[in-house]
């Protein structure tokens, strides 16, 4: 900061030397002048605090400079100095701007406490100014920035996120950031992903969750899971990373199009609400009124369970040919309409009656006109339309179909020594086949196999366990002892071997078992699925998941055939 | 009144959790009272035979004590080897409550 300096007009000699020496002496700079002529030169000096002028110059009165100073300086306060002590000469004075009038003789004290006051105040308003500049600025970078984040949090949303003519939303946010998202996606095998999502709190940090659930809940659709472990997912996610008074509520629906089912899972939402034609009936538990069936919420919302105690409540409802699933989040229903009631569940109800699947379209039109302009909370709603979706469904584009691979391959694994306990190997197989583009519901099946024949390698093969051990509930107990035991004798003569080979042509997998044993007999078993039988399980669960199975004398070798 | 016991399984449930598995139904077997076990299959995304051979001891075990089994959170991979396997003639699957 520059040096501050306060300026006396005064032709009076005496006087401005008195008055200079004892501003000297409070520790101000002085600039004098004895005209307005010079004063008006003066006067755009920096540094300036404060104006003394006297009202009678040998060149004209206070009021031609006041005027200056109110064009030239606005923000430098004023005090007349004068003999006149007329109050139509003071009321002039404070008329063209001067703050204060101090009449002759000037008592120096009384004069100083006057300007000590002035300077005080003058000085808390340009601090007042600059910090009201400062916030405007702030406030200004802030409403860009969020109008960036904001464009790149939609932009995250939005991405790959395709609009379907049968899932209709609208969604308001109360502040420029919305903690309520609706999203969907298709999974390889062309089922249909839906889900609402609304965080707890409002701005941006009700968004960051959100993005998080999203990006979890496209990657896990994309890797083709089914509704619960993609539940389950998000729910690990929010529950490591999120402090604790953070959760998420949502409704996650899949629509299952080999089942011919939906699965509605519901978590901190409002009830989720399905509208029949046609005269579909249902027989459900849930409550229905107005002929549509509530779907209430059962589940915990995401982030509140740990993952080990992680449990998910789905219900399954026969594919609708018709009618619509309604989904919101409990902004809407909190809603305040113009005559200060809720809106309610009761509202939403009737509004659905009255417009169905253009719902959406109604509230995106009128929610200005029907609620108060400030939007205490955000607020979506997203309706599917089953019949729309059928449409879609039979003309799919070919992309969501599982094509043939294109090619063939062979996979080759031999294991020996202690490793051979403990099956964390195979886990690679399945990682390996999702990557060679097989479904997820395929490489599931084939890692089961695959498990089952290895497991009865290791076993019957290499530690020769007896299975009819397993034949009863203590030997069940014995057998698995056993094995534990047999574990350690295990030397690196002892080996399994694998081989897969992919025939494209054929849509088939042949899978080999092989391994260094003598050979056993699995015992055939009058009933592939006989729930009760202890032994022989595995390979019954083999055969039912396979087109064929092959066991080749004297025992050490197994083939399968499976059929994409 | 029911006095309900739930085993949460894990999302491997196989030959390995034998030990855990059978520690789970014997602590609820001791609570006194107990007349329906429900298997939480919410988080299991694997299941093999040896699974489905404890599960088979389970329920003989928990039919002595006059105590109802059911399975509740199936799906995916685990629900389709339950079902080959014809389980639902020893457990109640639990669809909605």
């Amino acid at each position: 900061m520059g040096p501050r300096y306060i300026l006396i007009v005064e032709d009076d000699l005496v006087i401005n030397q008195i008055m200079t020496a004892f501003i000297h002496q409070k520790g101000w700079n002085v600039i004098t002048c004895c005209n307005l002529a010079d004063a008006q030169q003066e006067i755009h000096q920096v540094g300036i605090e404060l104006i003394l002028l006297d009202y009678y110059l040998p060149d004209g009165t206070a009021l031609s400079m006041l005027d200056t100073l109110k064009k030239y300086r606005p923000s430098v306060p004023v005090i007349v100095i004068s003999g006149d002590n007329e109050p139509q000469t003071i009321l002039s004075c404070f008329k063209s701007g001067a703050l204060d009038y101090i009449i002759k003789p000037v008592n120096l004290e009384l004069f100083w406490h006057k300007v000590e006051g002035l300077l005080a105040r003058f000085s808390l308003e340009k601090k007042v100014k600059k910090q009201h500049n400062i916030l405007e600025k702030l406030l200004l970078e802030k409403s860009h920035e969020e109008q960036i984040a904001r464009r790149l949090f939609d932009h995250f949303i939005e991405i790959n996120s395709v609009g379907y003519e049968f899932v209709k939303s609208f969604t308001q946010s109360s502040t420029s950031f919305s903690g309520d998202v609706v999203v969907n996606a298709i999974a390889p095998n062309g089922n249909f992903f839906l889900m609402i999502a609304d965080s707890t709190g409002h701005g941006l940090s009700a968004a960051m969750p959100i993005l998080r659930v999203v990006n979890t809940f496209r990657a896990m659709v994309a890797k083709g899971f089914d509704l619960i472990t993609l539940v389950s997912e998000i729910n690990t996610n929010i529950y490591h990373e999120i402090p604790g008074d953070r959760f998420v509520a949502a409704v996650v629906v899949e629509v299952n199009f080999n089942r011919n089912q939906v699965f509605i899972w519901n978590a901190g939402m409002p009830d989720a609400l399905l509208q029949l034609e046609n005269n579909e009936s249902r027989t459900v538990s849930s409550h229905t009124t107005n002929d549509l069936v509530h779907y209430k919420s059962k589940n915990l919302a995401l982030g509140i369970m740990s993952p080990d105690a992680f449990s998910a409540n789905v219900e399954v409802i026969d594919l609708p040919m018709a009618g619509c699933l309604c989904l919101m989040s409990d902004g809407l229903i909190e809603h305040k309409t113009k005559d200060g009631a809720f809106l309610g569940m009761e509202g939403v109800i009737s509004l659905l009656s009255l417009y169905g699947k253009d719902l959406t379209d109604y509230m995106r039109e009128t929610l200005n006109r029907q609620f108060f302009d400030d939007i205490k909370d955000d607020v979506a709603i997203c309706v599917l339309d089953f019949d729309l979706l059928h449409q879609w469904y039979q003309h799919r584009p070919a992309e969501f179909c599982i094509g043939c691979n294109k090619g063939e391959f062979t996979w080759h694994i031999n294991m020996s020594g202690p490793m051979l306990i403990g099956a964390e190997y195979l886990n690679s197989l399945n990682h390996f086949l999702k990557i060679f583009g097989f479904p997820t519901t395929f490489s599931q099946k084939v890692f089961t196999v695959v498990s089952e024949l290895f497991t009865n390698a290791v076993d019957y093969g290499v530690l020769k366990l007896n299975p009819e051990l397993k034949n009863d509930i203590e030997g069940f107990d014995v057998f698995h002892n056993l094995r534990e035991r047999s574990a350690s004798q295990i030397t690196m003569k002892d080996w399994v071997e694998v081989e897969l080979q992919w025939y494209c042509l054929a849509s088939e997998l042949h899978i080999t078992v092989s391994d260094s044993g003598e050979g056993y007999c699995p015992k055939p078993t009058s009933e592939l699925t006989d729930v009760l039988q202890l032994s022989g399980r595995g390979l019954n669960l083999v055969r039912s998941l396979c087109k064929r199975y092959e066991w080749i004398a004297p025992g050490n070798i197994t083939k399968v055939i499976m059929e994409l | 009144m029911a006095n309900v016991i739930v085993i949460s399984l894990p999302e491997r449930f196989d030959f390995y959790y034998h030990k855990k598995f059978t520690s789970d139904y014997q602590r609820a077997f001791t609570d006194v009272g107990v007349n329906q076990l429900v298997l939480d299959f919410s988080r299991v995304l694997y299941i093999d035979s040896s699974a489905l051979g404890m599960m088979v001891l389970l329920h003989r075990k928990a039919l002595e004590k006059k105590i109802s089994t059911s399975i509740r959170g199936l799906h995916g991979q685990a629900e389709d080897i339950i079902k080959i396997a014809n389980m639902e003639r020893l457990y109640r699957i639990e669809r909605e409550k």
